[in-house]
């Protein structure tokens, strides 16, 4: 057996995890951050809600069907697991997850005890770490991490957002824009799915090159980092808003909630899984979500009384949803894409549609 | 705001159903389910009556339902339960198939309607929909799901024009039997014909399922709940190692999946929530697929609409307690109402996450039955199982297999050693309860490949790679043999312990000793450390002390400083060692948080209630190796371990860790030891004047010839420290015992081979409680069949019903002197022989034996209480407990034993020295012949009140027999028989009519019973065991065609009793458990209840 490369995570507190190289040789810093899905590792790591993270499974063995072919390419930073599986077992795998790792030079440990690593998480809240393959000089890295910038203060969404706008698919229902601030393929085949004709835009797009696609609806899509690094977002939701009916999730959840006047804050360890419980408040019904975001509108913090709340987080009590009395406004914090997790609740998307003049 | 049911507000009293006796497809899970289900009812406020015929269980304790009825899970009782009771609603979903079947009866009966009784939880339609072949077809093929071709036939000939249409090979399975009863896999026509016919024949509606088979599928099953608000949850999901063809009882299962991806994990999770929602149950579903390994596609298999084995599993591999949400949604509760009582601060409305790897590997009872068919395939073989918990797959499975206590400590065992390469190349073909260890034998010789093994297999190359992986390290390390401890090994071996090699298989690898190894690898600083099941990975805090060991930086067990004890419990379910075990160690622990004591339990079943989250203030869920329990008391560091409750299991861990220098509580550790030394044990009884049976413990065969001769034949052989009668055999004459002593030296070769005079007298058991000054005799119970029948296989009544004063005082006289000569701490059980007036000891077994729950129920003594605080140094005398036997009570009990011939073909169902049964029913009432109709009733038992009896008796039997034939005579019965029996009947005027032996003519005895001719076969053996004798193939078509069988003449005169009196038409009443013990307390000298002490 060949010598294993060494590789830590030293995280800004000073704590160090040591175990195995098994992505892409280098160092990598950013904030580390814990998922509890046991399945699709590959989803997760191509989610561009994640980008420049580090992103450690909750899950102990991680990798075990591979990669499939037409992967995206990763967005995390660097992945952290207690084993990673070097021989896929799936009739859908083209590839280990390790190789697909190095390929995309994301830096990758095992034989990490992730679940002391997530408790340190948990109890200590988010933290900025670096991992590094190779000797390292542990109180090196710990200051490395603390004077990372912290990314509540980057956009993220610039690095992910589309080069341009495009045409994701033609269908017969309505037509539907994506503001793509880190938009999922999942996500567009959401509309896709149920007939629309999707129209992709870079975030960076304002209000007229939006409407110059004669949108039914408009959607702002998920995407990394804290909302207040992408005022000129704010504001095209905000403009949008008045014009056409709006649809956000993740990010763009956020984003519209502070184009009403809402605030928003770092929760205090992200909800990062499959398995969060969502009230929808109409209905009573919970359901069960996929999630992957780091921060949350802040209950009561706008002043519009017409921007009312839907959906609510069951664990924490978290916004999970926002709807507008007067204007066609919707938006979710979870995914309903899922992908990876269930999509038990992607009938808000249906909901949405519904609001259209040209309903799917 | 709030949408959905209201919780059912009106309802004040409930019944719940619990599943009866141990069986092979129906275990202690739902003890487990019953008792988790009745705490949760009556947080509610709900009173809560419970009917359950088996006594060794939590769930009938009075503590845990309002009302016990300890009555026959007949309709007939279960409606006189109703009519006296009158619930609200009765809760069908938790008794497994028994109480589910037993629902159905109730509402078809009309007795529901008839007393107002609501179905609670999964209405009837959708139980109905889901265990009918044809409406579930039905019913998935309305919601587009899949299922594979099948069809339902009610005969033969169906099959065969099915079979024509689709080719082979077929499942073949009958509908409403558990565990998959009477069914198999047909490769070709004369296959489908056999087990059709079988089928067909067990099926309790005649109907048989036949499925295109997609044998080597993945086999892929989630566990689902849904409230009466429609949302729905997967609490967990499970593949099995072994690909469909094999029962999901006898596989080994993995939990969560782990070969699956994201979009086929949501693919199936999609389709169960469509499936359950689609059947609208409301409560806890196991739903199984099978899925192609080579592409998306995927079928519905099953649907359980209860709560199951499975969901035992679910439950305590995640923390999610399903079987109490389950009773919650049953009473209208939504998911989101009802509190995770793990972390406290979410809801049940949610789906665990898992940061471990789980793996449950099934307990079969081979050891046991020598002679039985040990393929594998789609009838469930299993007794018991276990599970274990890692953070690597390598780790969960070698703990589970060394949880298993089969004498492996690895994926090796002593049966494939000898075997050659092309035999194990062999055996990979054919899917036994070795499998695994065959296919890591085959890699370890490298008879075969990955990929080899995958063709023959199915079983996914990820687990098989594990495998390699483990065989791997076993070369690396024995690659290290007799290297010093550096760095380098050191670091091998820590990579070892986090693939679960055990310190026994590094020492054998190493060529170390056990202890050796464990002191470097203490000194290298490699030792576990503890983990907690949290049903979050991680993301909350959680409340519920729930343990594995892994290796890894991080040990978050935390012990407190408070005074403290360890109890051992059971581990699986096993013939010989039942649920009574987990029902002593519950009770124990409850006896320590009672005197102030923190309780911590090691066990690794997870169908326990010992086992569930809030039993123990902590739990952990380890094997029962010394290891194991070494680095929990190294971490816990509690006061003492107590190891009586735990069965055999526990029990001889007393001596290795005494030697570790760990306290053993109670009896003396020397005393066990002397209870198991044949010549220490005689010299005792010798020096206390106690008589047992003439006998002398020998080491080789030609010693053991000389005591037989010397004490004379018959004898009783046995090795030396067993449990459940294993190879215990009465042998007539000097060729059998050579015969047997060539087989039992084999067995335990480090151990002397007990040769005994056999008594064909009364059999006696006592079970007494001593703190080393008091001893107190419960009560003694009284064997219906003569000692040669295993105690655990007799019907024993309780008080006695033939015992002299004499006899009794003999009795009371020598248990008194046993306790006290072995300075019995705790619980002793004794058995003895009793022969014209003179008793003799047979066994003493200085712990907790199976009779004690029974027992405790049936005298309202707390025994296990008794004991645990005696061990802590309270006095009997001081909770008003005198010594001596407790006066009987004014009323009879009969426990009678409960078999699963039906589930193991080529097993001789004749009752001897080995253990054959695999649970047990208790019978109350007010006289012995009520008393034991109810046992013999709850056995599940077709008593024919008329109809006609096949006789066929051993010569040595014929003159006693005459007297019982003559009764069944006189109450009309009719005889058939086969010659020489026939003649006895003759001579004596009885008509009868004459029928073949085997091979004679026809029709023979087999034709008469498969021709649906014969009510019960009384059939006394000659010698059993021979597959291919006479004796043994009629009653194997007996037990197949589900006719009574009786083959001791002491049964068969208990019969007669109770079918006279049964003859004598006096209505039979169901009469709550507490009701029998109110005269108890009106008696005077009663001890005061246990809580003064």
């Amino acid at each position: 057996m060949a010598a294993r490369e060494r590789a830590v995570l030293v995280l800004e507190d000073g704590s160090s995890f040591w175990g195995w190289a098994v992505g892409a040789p280098g160092k990598v810093a950013g904030e580390v951050v814990f998922s509890t899905a046991m399945t699709g590792c590959q989803e997760l790591l191509a989610d561009p809600a994640l980008r420049g993270a580090i992103v450690t499974m909750t899950y102990p063995l991680v990798g075990s069907t591979g990669v499939s072919g037409g992967a995206e390419a990763p967005q995390a930073g660097g992945l952290v697991v207690r084993e990673l599986c070097d021989v896929p077992s799936h009739w859908s795998a083209r590839r280990s997850l390790a190789g697909f790792l190095r390929d995309h030079g994301v830096v990758a440990v095992e034989g990490i005890d992730t679940r002391a690593l997530t408790r340190r998480l948990r109890e200590r809240g988010s933290m900025r770490g670096v991992l590094a393959t190779g000797e390292a000089d542990v109180a090196q890295l710990a200051r490395d991490a603390r004077e990372l910038a912290d990314p509540a203060g980057r956009d993220l969404v610039r690095e992910v957002t589309a080069g341009g706008a495009y045409l994701f698919a033609e269908g017969p229902g309505p037509r539907v824009t994506v503001v793509d601030c880190g938009v999922t393929r999942a996500a567009l085949r959401l509309f896709a799915g149920r007939g629309c004709t999707v129209t992709v835009v870079p975030a960076g797009a304002g209000p007229e090159e939006v409407l110059a696609t004669e949108p039914d609806g408009v959607v702002i899509s998920s995407g990394p980092g804290d909302p207040r690094s992408v005022p000129y977002l704010v504001e095209t939701a905000r403009r949008l808003a008045e014009a056409r009916p709006l649809f956000g999730f993740g990010l763009g959840h956020q984003v519209i909630a502070r184009a009403f006047g809402a605030e928003t804050y770092r929760l205090p360890r992200g909800h990062r899984g499959g398995n969060y419980p969502v009230r929808e408040l109409p209905s009573g019904r919970v359901y069960i979500t996929a999630q992957n975001h780091g921060f949350a509108v802040a209950e009561g913090s706008w002043n519009d009384p017409d921007l009312v709340v839907t959906h609510r987080n069951v664990h924490d009590g978290s916004v999970e949803g926002l709807a507008h009395r007067r204007l066609a406004v919707r938006t979710v914090q979870f995914r309903p894409e899922a992908s990876p997790g269930p999509a038990d609740a992607a009938h808000v998307v249906d909901d949405f549609l519904a609001l259209l003049r040209r309903p799917a | 705001m709030c949408v959905g049911v209201p919780k059912q507000r009106d309802l004040r009293r409930v019944m719940v159903i619990g599943s009866g006796p141990i069986v092979i497809g129906q275990a202690a899970e739902f003890d487990y389910a019953g008792t988790q289900a009745c705490k949760a009812l009556r947080e509610e406020g709900i009173e809560v009556v419970l009917v359950n015929s088996n006594p060794a269980t939590i769930m009938t304790d009075l503590g845990i339902a309002d009302k016990v009825y300890l009555e026959p899970l007949t309709l007939e009782f279960a409606a006189k339960v109703i009519e006296r009771e009158r619930p609200d609603g009765l809760l069908p979903t938790l008794g497994g198939q028994t109480g589910l079947n037993l629902a159905v009866a109730l509402s078809e009966a009309g007795i529901l309607e008839r007393y107002g009784v609501r179905l609670l939880g999964t209405p009837l339609s959708a139980i109905q929909t889901a265990e009918d072949r044809q409406l579930f077809k039905e019913a998935m093929q309305s919601i587009g799901e899949p299922v594979p071709e099948s069809a339902i036939v009610h005969s033969v000939q169906e099959a065969l024009e099915f079979a024509r249409e689709i080719g082979y090979p077929i499942i073949v399975r009958p509908a409403y039997t558990m565990g998959g009863a009477g069914g198999g896999f047909a490769h070709d026509e004369a296959h489908l014909v056999e087990i059709t016919a079988r089928g067909l024949k067990s099926s309790p509606v005649g109907q048989v399922l036949l499925d295109k088979s997609v044998a080597g599928w993945k086999e892929i099953e989630f566990e689902v709940l849904r409230d009466g608000a429609d949302h729905c949850i997967a609490v967990c999901s499970m593949e099995n190692l072994d690909p469909i063809g094999i029962h999901t009882g006898d596989s080994i299962v993995a939990a969560p999946c782990q070969t699956l991806t994201d979009e086929e994990y949501q693919m199936l999770r999609a389709a169960a929530f469509r499936i359950i929602r689609r059947l609208g149950i409301e409560g806890g579903c196991n739903v199984q697929f099978a899925l192609d390994p080579e592409s998306p596609q995927y079928y519905v298999i099953e649907v359980n609409p209860r709560v199951s084995r499975s969901s035992a599993l679910a439950s305590k591999a995640t923390g999610y307690p399903i079987a109490r949400v389950a009773a919650k949604i049953a009473i209208g509760l939504r998911l989101d109402e009802i509190e995770n009582p793990v972390t406290k601060k979410t809801t049940a409305c949610f789906e665990p996450a898992v940061d471990y790897c789980v793996v449950k590997f099934p307990r079969w009872p081979f050891d046991k039955f020598q002679t039985a068919d040990r393929v594998l395939g789609t009838q469930m073989k299993a007794t018991g199982e276990v599970m274990a918990i890692d953070r690597t797959f390598e780790g969960a499975l070698q703990k589970a297999v060394r949880s298993l206590e089969i004498g492996a400590v690895a994926l090796s065992v002593k049966e494939l050693a000898g075997e050659s390469d092309e035999a194990i190349k062999r055996r990979l073909k054919q899917a036994d309860d070795l499998r695994l260890f065959t296919i890591a034998e085959a890699l370890r010789r490298k008879v075969a490949t990955v990929d080899e093994i995958h063709q023959i297999t199915k079983i996914d190359r990820w687990f098989l790679r594990k495998i390699a992986g483990i065989v791997e390290m076993e070369e690396r390390l024995a690659a290290k043999a007799g290297s010093p401890w550096d760095e380098e090994l050191a670091s091998l071996v820590h990579r070892a312990k986090e693939m679960g090699f055990a310190d026994a298989r590094l020492a054998e690898l190493l060529g170390a000793t056990w202890d050796e190894v464990r002191k470097a690898r203490l000194a290298a600083g490699i030792a576990p450390v503890y983990k907690v099941v949290d049903t979050c990975a991680g993301e909350f805090e959680a409340v519920t002390p729930y343990f594995y060991s892994t290796y890894g930086s991080e040990d978050e067990s935390q012990p407190t400083d408070r005074r403290k004890v360890l109890v051992l419990g059971s581990g699986p379910i096993r013939i010989g060692q039942g649920v009574e075990f987990d029902y002593c160690s519950v009770h124990s622990v409850w006896a320590l948080k009672d005197a102030g004591v923190e309780a911590i339990i090691v066990n690794n079943n997870p169908e326990t209630v010992s086992t569930d989250f809030d039993t123990s203030d902590r739990l952990y869920f380890e094997p029962l190796t010394l290891e194991d329990v070494l680095n929990i008391v190294d971490k816990e560091r509690p006061e003492g371990v107590i190891v009586q409750f735990g069965g055999q299991t526990a029990v001889n861990l007393a001596l290795p860790l005494h030697r570790a220098g760990v306290k053993v509580l109670g009896t003396p550790v020397d005393s066990i030891d002397l209870a198991e030394d044949r010549d220490k044990f005689e010299r005792f009884l010798d020096e206390i004047g106690v008589p047992q049976t003439e006998g002398k413990a020998v080491t080789s065969v030609e010693e053991a010839m000389g005591v037989a001769l010397k004490i004379g034949f018959p004898v009783v052989v046995r090795p030396s420290y067993v449990l459940g009668g294993r190879a215990m055999e009465i042998v007539h004459n000097e060729a059998e015992l050579y015969e047997y002593m060539k087989f039992a030296v084999e067995v335990s070769p480090e151990h002397p081979v007990l040769v005994d005079r056999y008594i064909a007298g009364k059999e006696v058991e006592v079970d007494a409680i001593c703190d080393g000054e008091t001893v107190v005799i419960p009560g003694i119970m009284e064997h219906i069949e003569r000692a040669g029948v295993h105690s655990g296989d007799s019907t024993a009544v309780f008080p006695p019903q033939s015992l002299s004063p004499d006899e009794e005082r003999q009795i009371v006289e020598y248990t008194i002197r046993i306790a006290k000569g072995l300075g019995v701490v705790g619980l002793v059980n004794i058995q003895y022989v009793v022969e014209r007036g003179k008793v003799y000891v047979l066994e003493v077994n200085p712990r907790a034996s199976r009779t004690v729950p029974f027992l405790s129920k049936v005298t309202g003594i707390p025994m296990v209480a008794l004991a645990t605080k005696a061990m802590l140094g309270y006095k009997l005398a001081d909770a008003g407990y005198r010594e001596g036997l407790v006066e009987p009570p004014p009323f009879v009990t009969v426990k009678a034993p409960v078999f699963s011939f039906e589930k193991l073909s080529l097993v001789d169902v004749f009752l001897g020295p080995e253990m054959k049964s695999t649970g047990e029913v208790l019978g109350i009432d007010l006289d012995y012949p009520k008393a034991l109709y109810k046992a013999i009733v709850a056995t599940g038992a077709v008593l024919p009140m008329s109809g006609r009896i096949l006789a066929t008796l051993a010569d040595k039997d014929k003159g006693e027999a005459l007297e019982i034939l003559e009764g069944f005579h006189r109450l009309g019965y009719q005889f058939l028989a086969t010659h020489g029996t026939a003649q006895l009947l003759r001579s004596a005027g009885l008509p009868v009519q004459e029928v073949w032996k085997i091979g004679d003519g026809r029709p023979d005895v087999i034709d008469v019973i498969k021709g649906g001719q014969v009510d019960l076969l009384l059939n006394t053996p000659t010698r059993g065991k021979i597959p291919k004798r006479n004796g043994f193939q009629m009653r194997r078509a007996a037990v197949e065609f589900r006719v009574p069988v009786l083959t001791a003449l002491d049964t068969a005169r208990a019969l007669l009793e109770v079918l006279r009196d049964r003859h004598g038409g006096e209505e039979l009443h169901a009469r709550p458990l507490d009701q029998y013990l109110e005269q108890l307390g009106r008696k005077e000298g009663r001890p005061v209840p246990l809580k003064s002490i």
